[in-house]
């Protein structure tokens, strides 16, 4: 099954999930706000599950795609924890933006 | 013979050391003293048993461990008494003993006399392995301990700089010495394959020997001569003995005028085979000896300290000593050891007596009168005074008759050279003795002062009386001819020979007339320079008397001939310079700079690394996709064949 000319289903979901990391890797590298770059993190998670699920699909290996299953259950695990963080940061310091977060310069 | 006994004279004054330094350490001086003094008398007990049971000179070893081994040299931790020794032995024992029971008394009002005591007996312990041990490198061992502990009492009194600094340079001018010594050492391995002294002897005077050619004997023999130059302060290593007087005065009569100094003596005597085969060594020695009594008298001349005057006259007894070995006569040199043992003890606890009556003033000048005030002192240290110049009858008559008729024998300028140093001895003697006995008190101390404790005037009078019965074993054979300890030393050398005829009694070719002529010119001069100086100083009402105009001589013999002065510029301002030079290129420059330069390139390695940890976590992430990106590049490349 061909979507576009010359591209397979797999290669357009794993473009998507390539995209979608660098995204991801552009906006955690270029935006100041902590929350922002915490949803960076997830949309690098996500491609990489897009990624993992079409290469599953592909192989007919549900390996990939259990896997993703963790991948999500620790990203909730992990959004949970850091927005816990950011809030403690923010009573405690005033601000979330990662410029002036420093301290762990030695 | 070999006796188990033997040890004990050793060990007994150690576990003194070892109780009064590591386990008591009382401050009570009774308790420290009582222990000190036991130990001494013990090992003078023992040492005597042994005699008694044995014979004066058998010969008798102990052999205890065997120390080391290597090669063929094999070094045994063994003692051994020959008749040398055994004199030794008692001098130092019974004559240490008294001093410590003196030192009881005079220590008393000392804050640590634990400490005083266990040096003591400690230099006790070093002194008696020095004399007993039956080889080289056990009598080297002696030899530094002497050493150490002369350095530790010379110091005793730390606080004061002075003192200390007296110890420092006794113990740096005995290290040049002790260089001879080792040198010495090095020979007998090398070349005489053994450290045992009577194997030395024995090899000295069999076939080997011969073959060797003399030029290692006379190396060897130079560097227990120049060894001994330190240990007994001639010329020109003497100049450690006046400074040791800083220490408390027991400590100058045992270690700085009865013992330890005239250990070059002994060990030189031990030797005596080798020594007696090298001509022109013992005219070096001779000269030595003779230029040593010469000027130390002449020192002690205008000396105002009343033990700088005594270590003055050690340093020129000492020079006579070792005159009579460099003219050939091992014996008298070595009565001369024991009677001066006896009167210069004698002398130095007399002085301290005063010292401690005067309440520590040790100037002649400040004294005066003391005759009515310490009767006992006065009468004792009169003794001492006529031994040391030599008055007839006592010891001190007797063994320097003896020295300066075998240097008769030798050469009448030899003899007149060292009458002339007795003459001067006789002069200042009796310049001190009248300063502090004679006139009237000169200062509030001396009106004031007091008779010492029985602890302390009790063994003076002892001294006092070896002073004067010591000489009989030795009487010239016109005043009746015994010659016992002449005897007895000669045992010491088994299957030895004399070559030079000094050590036997048969070998002086006077005949009696001469013999008379020269004991009266002798006495006659000395007792006319003794009464002219007693004239002289007796009378001395007022210290302004004395301090006149000093002219040129007196001024030179006051400032000692300004020999440590010329030491200073020759030898120390040349060695601190070098010192200075030396630090500057290798520790500041060299180790220095190499320091400097590896902190200084850490430092700014680690400035530079800095500059990457910000500690922003963004920066962070930029690093981590750098380099994950450049991984995929490495990675796409090498698929292709590029890397």
């Amino acid at each position: 099954m061909e979507l576009f000319s010359g591209l397979s289903v797999t290669q357009f979901h794993v473009g998507i999930g390539v995209l979608l990391f660098c995204i991801g890797v552009s906006g955690f590298l270029i935006r100041r706000s902590g929350l922002i770059a915490l949803m960076c993190l997830e949309l690098m998670l996500n491609g990489v599950n897009l990624c993992l699920v079409s290469f599953s699909n592909l192989h007919r290996n549900p390996e990939g795609a259990s896997l993703v299953l963790f991948i999500v259950l620790v990203a909730a695990a992990e959004a949970a924890v850091a927005l816990g963080l950011f809030v403690a940061i923010f009573r405690k310091v005033g601000t979330v933006s990662l410029d002036d977060l420093r301290s762990l310069k030695g | 013979m070999k006796s188990e006994a033997l040890r004990w004279i050793v060990f007994f004054p150690l576990i003194g050391a070892a109780l009064n330094g590591l386990l008591i350490r009382s401050k009570n001086p009774y308790l420290s003293g009582a222990i000190g003094t036991l130990a001494a008398f013990a090992s003078f007990f023992t040492s005597l048993i042994i005699f008694s049971q044995n014979g004066f000179s058998t010969h008798i070893t102990d052999f205890l461990f065997t120390w080391f081994s290597t090669g063929n040299i094999k070094v045994d931790f063994a003692l051994e008494v020959t008749a040398v020794t055994s004199v030794m032995l008692l001098v130092i024992t019974g004559i240490g003993g008294l001093i410590h029971t003196y030192a009881v008394s005079y220590m008393s009002h000392d804050e640590s006399p634990w400490r005083f005591f266990a040096y003591l007996n400690l230099f006790l312990a070093a002194m008696l392995t020095l004399v007993l041990s039956q080889n080289l490198v056990g009598v080297f061992l002696g030899w530094e301990g002497v050493g150490l502990c002369s350095y530790l009492l010379i110091g005793y009194w730390y606080k004061e700089n002075k003192n200390t600094e007296a110890g420092m340079k006794a113990f740096v001018t005995n290290r040049i010495g002790d260089l001879g010594f080792l040198v010495a050492l090095f020979i007998a391995i090398r070349d005489f394959g053994t450290l045992n002294i009577s194997e030395i002897l024995a090899f000295v005077s069999g076939p080997q020997a011969a073959a060797l050619g003399s030029t290692s004997l006379l190396i060897f023999a130079a560097g227990i001569f120049w060894a001994s130059t330190g240990k007994s302060a001639q010329i020109p290593l003497y100049v450690w003995l006046p400074d040791a007087m800083a220490g408390p005065t027991p400590v100058s009569a045992l270690i700085h005028a009865a013992t330890m100094v005239t250990s070059g003596v002994f060990v030189s005597l031990r030797l005596w085979p080798i020594f007696e085969g090298q001509a022109q060594l013992l005219e070096v020695i001779l000269v030595i000896g003779l230029s040593t009594a010469w000027l130390a008298a002449l020192i002690a001349l205008t000396q105002r300290d009343i033990k700088k005057v005594l270590a003055y006259s050690t340093v020129s007894q000492l020079g006579f000593m070792f005159a009579a070995l460099g003219i050939g006569a091992p014996v008298a040199a070595f009565f001369h050891v024991v009677t001066h043992a006896c009167f210069k003890a004698l002398l130095f606890l007399g002085a301290g007596s005063v010292i401690h009556g005067m309440h520590e003033k040790q100037d002649l000048l400040e004294m005066g009168g003391l005759q009515k005030k310490m009767p006992l002192t006065h009468g004792t240290f009169l003794v001492g005074t006529l031994a040391i110049i030599g008055f007839p009858l006592t010891s001190g008559f007797f063994s320097k008759d003896l020295i300066l008729e075998k240097a008769f024998v030798k050469s009448p300028v030899v003899y007149f050279l060292l009458l002339g140093a007795a003459l001067l001895t006789a002069f200042y003697m009796l310049r001190a003795y009248s300063l502090a006995f004679w006139g009237k008190p000169r200062t509030k101390e001396a009106e004031h002062a007091h008779e010492s404790h029985w602890l302390m005037t009790v063994p003076l009078g002892i001294l006092a009386l070896l002073s004067v019965v010591v000489g009989f074993f030795e009487v010239p054979d016109i005043l009746g001819g015994i010659h016992k300890f002449t005897e007895w030393v000669n045992l010491s050398w088994i299957g030895w020979t004399p070559q030079l005829g000094g050590g036997t009694a048969e070998a002086h070719h006077l005949s009696h007339l001469a013999e008379w002529l020269l004991v009266l010119f002798t006495t006659g001069g000395s007792l006319g320079i003794a009464y002219l100086s007693w004239k002289k100083f007796g009378q001395i009402q007022a210290k302004s008397a004395v301090e006149s105009n000093p002219g040129f001589f007196t001024r030179l013999s006051e400032n000692k001939f300004y020999v440590d002065e010329i030491y200073g510029i020759l030898f120390l301002k040349p060695l601190a310079f070098v010192a200075r030079t030396g630090s500057k290129i290798v520790d500041h420059s060299l180790i220095n700079g190499a320091l400097h330069g590896i902190k200084d390139s850490l430092n700014l390695s680690g400035n530079v690394l800095a500059l990457f940890h910000t500690g922003g976590v963004q920066t962070y992430t930029w690093y981590l996709v750098f380099v994950a990106a450049l991984s995929i590049c490495v990675a796409i490349f090498s698929g292709w064949g590029v890397l």
